[in-house]
């Protein structure tokens, strides 16, 4: 069937042409476009395969640092444990303010035991003085008086 | 096996040592054709001559998956009407521009004697350009390259039956808008 039947008058013509010379030319000139855009897709896929590998070996770096990050934790952990287990209970400057305070205690007091003890032994040279000068009649007197005071303790009787 | 034939210039493409030599000799059988499919769809030579060359790069990098499934210049009509439908999709004026092209040549007829039969071709494109766009590339197809329905199936991945009712539908739109500028 000749389909230009259809519009009587017409047929296939068209209105308009290609410019003159167009075609002359045009293979070599498209044969050129074609190879320079394959070369530069060449130099595009390098350039993202090294990109891509660059990348990988990143994100592998990447994990590898993050599966070993817990156990650097942990030993700091341990390490802090450690520390506070070998610490002092009371600090150092604590313990000395403290056996200053004991010392000066204990000076004071056996400043004050000595002191006792002069008193006391000063009083018995006085009673020992006094029954030195009695005479034995009045030394029996008095030992029966002690036996005798009701106002006297039992335990020292 | 003539040097033209199909079957000799894919073999010719395939083997990258004669790659080369072989799309030379394809451009120089289909060009023409190939820019006439393309220039009656877009109208302008400028976007005719971007997108045959768009074309003719691709069947380059794609030669070598070309299965010789179809016959070779069913897949060039294919690339080259794909590249056209990638243009109409980018390029929403692509129409206004078109359409100023055709009134411009009515223009330059008007008030001409014996160049009514020029006007009349001018109104037949742009009656042609009034049509929604598959049933503007079924037409061209049938009607200036003298495809069969099964060709064209190929190239636009249609049924027979539908091509031609989108056919028939086209010349009918034609037909009126002829009638009408009368």
């Amino acid at each position: 069937m000749n389909n230009s039947d259809e519009f009587p008058g017409i047929g296939k013509k068209l209105p308009y042409s290609e410019p003159d010379g167009f075609f002359s030319g045009l293979s070599e000139k498209t044969l050129k476009e074609a190879k320079l855009r394959e070369q530069n897709r060449r130099r595009i896929t390098i350039l993202w395969r090294s990109v891509a590998v660059a990348a990988s070996i990143s994100a592998l770096a990447f994990l590898g640092y993050f599966m070993f990050e817990p156990d650097l934790k942990k030993s700091h952990q341990i390490v802090q444990e450690k520390t506070l287990l070998e610490q002092p209970i009371i600090s150092e400057p604590e313990i000395v303010k403290e056996t200053e305070v004991v010392a000066e205690y204990k000076k004071v007091v056996s400043e004050e035991v000595t002191e006792a003890v002069v008193i006391n032994e000063e009083k018995s040279e006085e009673i020992g003085d006094v029954l030195a000068d009695l005479s034995d009649e009045e030394l029996s007197q008095f030992a029966a008086m002690y036996k005798t005071d009701p106002f006297l303790s039992e335990s020292d009787q | 096996m003539s040097e033209t034939s199909d079957s000799y210039l894919f073999s010719l493409i395939k083997d990258p040592a004669t790659r080369d030599q072989g799309f030379l000799k394809l451009m120089a059988t289909y060009q023409k054709p190939l820019y006439w499919h393309i220039r009656r769809l877009v109208v302008s030579h400028e976007d005719a001559e971007d997108i045959l060359q768009e074309t003719f790069v691709n069947v380059y990098r794609f030669a070598g998956s070309f299965k010789g499934e179809s016959r070779l210049f069913t897949w060039l009509y294919r690339i080259a009407t794909n590249e056209c439908t990638r243009h109409f999709r980018k390029n929403k004026n692509w129409l206004k521009n078109a359409e100023l092209i055709t009134d411009k040549l009515i223009g330059g007829y008007s008030g001409i004697d014996g160049e009514s039969s020029e006007m009349m071709l001018v109104k037949f494109q742009q009656a042609i350009l009034k049509l929604p766009e598959k049933q503007r590339l079924v037409f061209n197809l049938r009607y200036y390259d003298e495809l069969s329905y099964e060709e064209i199936g190929q190239i636009l991945d249609s049924s027979v039956n539908t091509l031609k009712t989108n056919y028939h539908y086209a010349s009918e739109k034609i037909r009126q808008y002829l009638i009408e500028q009368a």
